[in-house]
């Protein structure tokens, strides 16, 4: 397996995992996705991450209930397990140190 | 979610592709989330648009993650490799039967992947004009008094222009004049010409030209090349042979031109890239058809429709199609000419056809510029190669199947410690996947060796191409298919063995069905072999009937010598003449527009005097001087030859019997009395000569009319006396520089340029030769290992009859008589196919050998001789063989 480092999609999904609390399932992750960033993304792509992070162990799935709109399959729900929230945690340490060094100034949209 | 969008039903066929190929874990979550987009598009955008995102969704989830293992592999991976082992083992144990068996396969499929560049070849004729879609050529079918009497493609110059004025679809349109007859081009340096060459693809074109069709200029400008009308455009292959190999600048050289259409000094304006071999039509210099309109003859009035030198190609415009063009064309020449036509009884129907299709499913009946290849001929290899496979692998079947014998034991021992049917096939089939593979390497191999060789005999000079869709599709098609079509039923028979059986040695359980499928595979290949091997036959014998058959004409002593185009003076040519005369071992010399092979002169239309224009028929002409018919030996029959003491009109024609016959002037004799209206000129009959054939034997005689003229520049004809050839030719070549400097001479033997006529049957007869050695070599090859399967499974029976004293010869004929009688029953089923092959084949030709039962009997006696050959090389070695050996074997 490659590293167990976020990739910026990965991470992307993570969050928006995190997000969504109980509702986190393909669908919904991807039109969540979709509306925060203005990205249109693809659920093959959604699900190829999902699935990546549930093998790199940073989210787990259960089954939830058959539902009509799904032509009666049941949708399959993803929760951020505790290595995910460390790895969240982490990058968000990271990011935020550099924030911290950065002048004022070099931000300011003209 | 959205509890209000409904549940609609997804389409089937995405659906099934979905769950063939995901993981069965992941494949409720995926399905559901594409189910669940594909209703929320459905209740958005409708049906259609749901539909069409539920496939894409399917496709674009089939990703190395989603994807199953489609080949549960691990184990058999393992197998494959052992297997793979296994069939090494067998081939290198086993190396004259390998060997047998691959190259035969090999063979086989190389002569398919040579007439699949044939094929590819001839279907891609002229396609690479960028244009090649909506250029046509324009045709015109003759009706006289109802009667068709067929489409050709010559027209008046007044034909391109009103195409362009009348029908609209027309976007471009050029008129092609073809220098006639040919001409000496030489290279102009310092005001002096240099390079004298005899050139024959000459073209002149309108500029339209070259925006039709593609032409890659290396040189000069493509959109006005040909608009000053003292221009001229060369190939690049003539840009070398006057200007030599280095990449010169030769744009603004002049060139000159001498040969009677538009002689004179022309300056290159373009160099362009010589036309593939693919092309309906090839030239070396483009001339601007400016000029040779500028001729009286195309000035003077009323010549517009009536001097049929020109013809035609237009390009449509991109959203016409040809039917609506054709409509408004096909009676066009009757909106111009109808007086003309109404009195001739004629209808004349204009029509297009589509440039790329020219080559092979021309649509004129005449005579079409280069070779023309013929859609049926295509068809008829794609036939042979589908025989060719067919034999090979029915070779490999027999091989394999009579190699049963030996492992027998090996499929025993595996069945009894526990292999199952399936295992010991994919055994059987993985071997036969190696043979078949290797033998497509090899084929590889070959096809580049043979390709040159046969090429040749093909008549086209074709490049090993691997690298081309179809056939790479091909070679892929036969290392998937050929190892189950081929392998499968070897495969099948040998895993059948029953256990106990096998191990015993006696191994064929279902023994008289296996045989009789054998028995009529090689039936078959010796059906197929009969058919080729009668082919050939017939296709040489009729080669050598044209070459050798009396033509009525007196052509091996007659020697030929291509008239000069420049520098002919009338007093040139008296020089040349009375000198040749004077040679020893020159017995005659005439001159004449032309000469037997080289086609006619002129064809016109003629009826007989006192009759109305209704009645008119073709006649084709000649112009030859009073030596001509003596020269040639062709027989007058009644009347009188030419004399040099009366001019032309006096001198009236001589015609042949077609003629007499054609226009009901009664007998020969009857004929001197009538009179000929020949294009207009009431002429009288001044004799009647015997019918010869002036083309070659695939026409009939048709009516031909001898036309007197005093001195010719075309052609010069020798009688030669055969002892004196040498010095004839000598002094021909001396006497022709000195009489017309400046004219390379060019000569030939009118027999051998008769022939030249039968280069395509002689490349047919070729092909033919070559298909049919190989189609026998491997009907033996499937006939010996039939014999030695069934001798090595009669040893015992063998051995008995020796020991009880059968003879050698005796146990011989045994064991090759039910041989034999395959090949008779082979041959058998063959006559009929044979015979209608051969009579379709021979209706090409106006005289022919005609099927006499030689034909068959000829054949089938060397199958049957070749037949007992193979299965003797067995059969007596088993003879021979000590009896002890094979008895004691238990």
């Amino acid at each position: 397996m490659k590293g167990t480092n976020l990739g910026e999609f990965e991470e992307v999904v993570l969050l928006t995992i995190a997000a969504l609390t109980d509702e986190a399932y393909s669908v919904a992750i991807c039109d969540e996705i979709d509306r925060v960033t203005e990205r249109k993304v693809k659920l093959g792509v959604v699900h190829a991450v999902l699935n990546r992070l549930e093998k790199k162990g940073f989210v787990r799935s259960e089954l939830g209930e058959a539902t009509k709109e799904r032509g009666g399959r049941r949708k399959r729900f993803f929760i951020v397990t505790h290595a995910g929230k460390v790895a969240l945690t982490k990058v968000k340490a990271q990011r935020d140190e550099l924030w911290s060094l950065i002048p004022d100034f070099n931000l300011k949209i003209a | 979610m959205n509890q209000t969008i409904q549940d609609h039903k997804p389409p089937r066929i995405p659906q099934r592709f979905l769950r063939w190929y995901c993981k069965p874990e992941l494949l409720e979550d995926i399905e559901g989330d594409i189910h669940e987009d594909f209703n929320k598009r459905y209740t958005r955008s409708g049906k259609r648009h749901a539909h069409v995102y539920y496939f894409l969704d399917v496709v674009r989830f089939f990703r190395p993650f989603v994807i199953k293992k489609l080949f549960k592999t691990q184990n058999r991976n393992v197998m494959f490799k052992l297997n793979t082992t296994i069939a090494f083992r067998h081939l290198a144990k086993n190396k004259l039967y390998s060997f047998i068996n691959i190259t035969g396969l090999a063979i086989g499929i190389a002569a398919c992947l040579i007439i699949a560049h044939y094929v590819i070849f001839q279907l891609s004729y002229d396609k690479f004009h960028d244009n090649a879609d909506r250029v046509y050529r324009v045709h015109n079918q003759t009706f006289q008094n109802g009667e068709d009497l067929g489409t050709g493609f010559y027209s008046g110059y007044a034909l391109g222009p009103s195409l362009i004025r009348d029908v609209p679809e027309i976007e471009m349109q050029s008129r092609v004049h073809p220098y006639y007859g040919g001409a000496v081009v030489s290279k102009v340096v310092d005001s002096v010409a240099v390079t004298p060459f005899r050139e024959q693809d000459i073209l002149f074109v309108e500029p339209a030209f070259l925006q039709m069709f593609t032409f890659n200029f290396i040189q000069g400008n493509h959109n006005t090349a040909l608009d000053d009308p003292s221009s001229i455009v060369i190939t690049e292959s003539t840009m070398r042979k006057y200007f030599g190999n280095e990449p010169n600048v030769v744009v603004g050289q002049v060139l000159k031109v001498d040969g009677g259409w538009a002689n004179g000094h022309y300056r290159i304006s373009g160099v362009v890239q010589d036309f593939p071999a693919n092309s309906h039509f090839q030239f070396d210099f483009l001339l601007p058809i400016k000029r040779v309109l500028m001729r009286d003859q195309y000035t003077e009035e009323g010549t517009d429709w009536g001097w049929t030198n020109f013809y035609s190609y237009v390009m449509l415009s991109p959203q016409s199609t040809e039917a609506a063009a054709e409509a408004k064309m096909a009676d066009l020449m009757h909106q111009y000419i109808p007086e003309q036509l109404e009195s001739d009884g004629q209808k004349q129907v204009l029509s297009l056809q589509n440039v790329p299709d020219i080559h092979l499913r021309s649509e004129v009946t005449g005579d079409e510029f280069g070779a023309v290849g013929d859609i049926k001929s295509v068809y008829f290899m794609v036939i042979i190669a589908a025989f060719i496979l067919l034999i090979a692998w029915i070779n490999f079947i027999n091989l394999s199947t009579a190699k049963a014998t030996e492992r027998s034991l090996e499929v025993g021992i595996k069945k009894s410690m526990g292999a199952l049917r399936p295992q010991l096939m994919s055994q059987f089939l993985t071997e036969s996947f190696w043979v078949n593979l290797f033998a497509i390497v090899l084929a590889i191999g070959l096809t580049y060796v043979f390709m040159p060789i046969l090429s040749e005999a093909l008549g086209v000079i074709l490049e090993v191409d691997m690298t081309n869709p179809l056939i790479v599709g091909a070679l892929l098609a036969l290392i998937l298919a050929g190892p189950v079509l081929a392998g499968f039923y070897p495969a099948l028979i040998l895993s059948s063995f029953k256990t106990v059986t096998a191990l015993k040695g006696r191994f064929v359980s279902k023994k008289s069905h296996a045989f009789t499928v054998r028995k009529g595979l090689v039936v078959f290949q010796f059906i197929i072999s009969t058919f080729l091997i009668a082919g050939t036959f017939t296709v040489s014998r009729q080669l050598n009937f044209m070459q050798n058959q009396d033509t009525g004409i007196d052509m091996s002593r007659t020697l030929a010598i291509k008239g000069p185009d420049t520098n002919v003076s009338f007093a040139s040519f008296e020089a040349f003449k009375n000198n040749m005369e004077q040679v020893a071992g020159v017995e005659a010399f005439s001159s004449s527009r032309s000469i037997p092979g080289n086609g006619y002169n002129w064809g016109t239309e003629a009826r007989r005097s006192g009759t109305d224009r209704s009645n008119n028929g073709t006649v084709n002409v000649t112009w030859v001087d009073a030596t001509f018919l003596n020269t040639y030996g062709i027989e007058v029959i009644a009347g009188r030859d030419f004399t040099e003491a009366q001019r032309q009109a006096r001198n009236g024609m001589i015609i042949n019997e077609a003629t007499v016959k054609a226009f009901g002037l009664g007998s020969p004799e009857n004929a001197l009395t009538e009179k000929i209206i020949l294009s207009g000129d009431t002429m009288a009959i001044r004799g009647v000569v015997k019918d010869h054939n002036w083309q070659s034997l695939h026409k009939a005689y048709g009516p031909a009319i001898f036309l007197y003229r005093f001195a010719s520049a075309d052609f010069f004809s020798l009688g030669v006396n055969p002892q004196n050839t040498d010095k004839v030719i000598k002094a021909a070549e001396r006497e022709f520089e000195a009489a017309f400097p400046g004219n390379p001479i060019e000569y030939y033997f009118v027999d051998d340029f008769f022939n030249r006529q039968y280069q395509e049957d002689k490349a047919f007869a070729n092909i033919f030769k070559a298909f049919s050695a190989f189609a026998i070599f491997a009907a033996c090859l499937g006939l010996f290992g039939l014999a030695s399967y069934s001798v090595v499974q009669k040893a015992k029976e063998i051995g008995i009859r020796r020991v009880l004293g059968a003879s050698g010869t005796h146990i011989t004929i045994l064991f090759s008589k039910r041989y034999l009688i395959l090949t008779i029953i082979a041959n058998a089923i063959a006559i009929p196919i044979t015979y209608y092959g051969i009579k379709s084949w021979l209706e090409n030709f106006a005289f022919s050998i005609g099927i006499t039962a030689e034909l068959f009997l000829v054949p089938m006696a060397l199958l049957l001789i070749i037949a007992t050959l193979t299965i003797s090389l067995q059969t007596i070695r088993a003879a021979m063989a000590n009896p002890v050996k094979n008895l004691r074997s238990e």
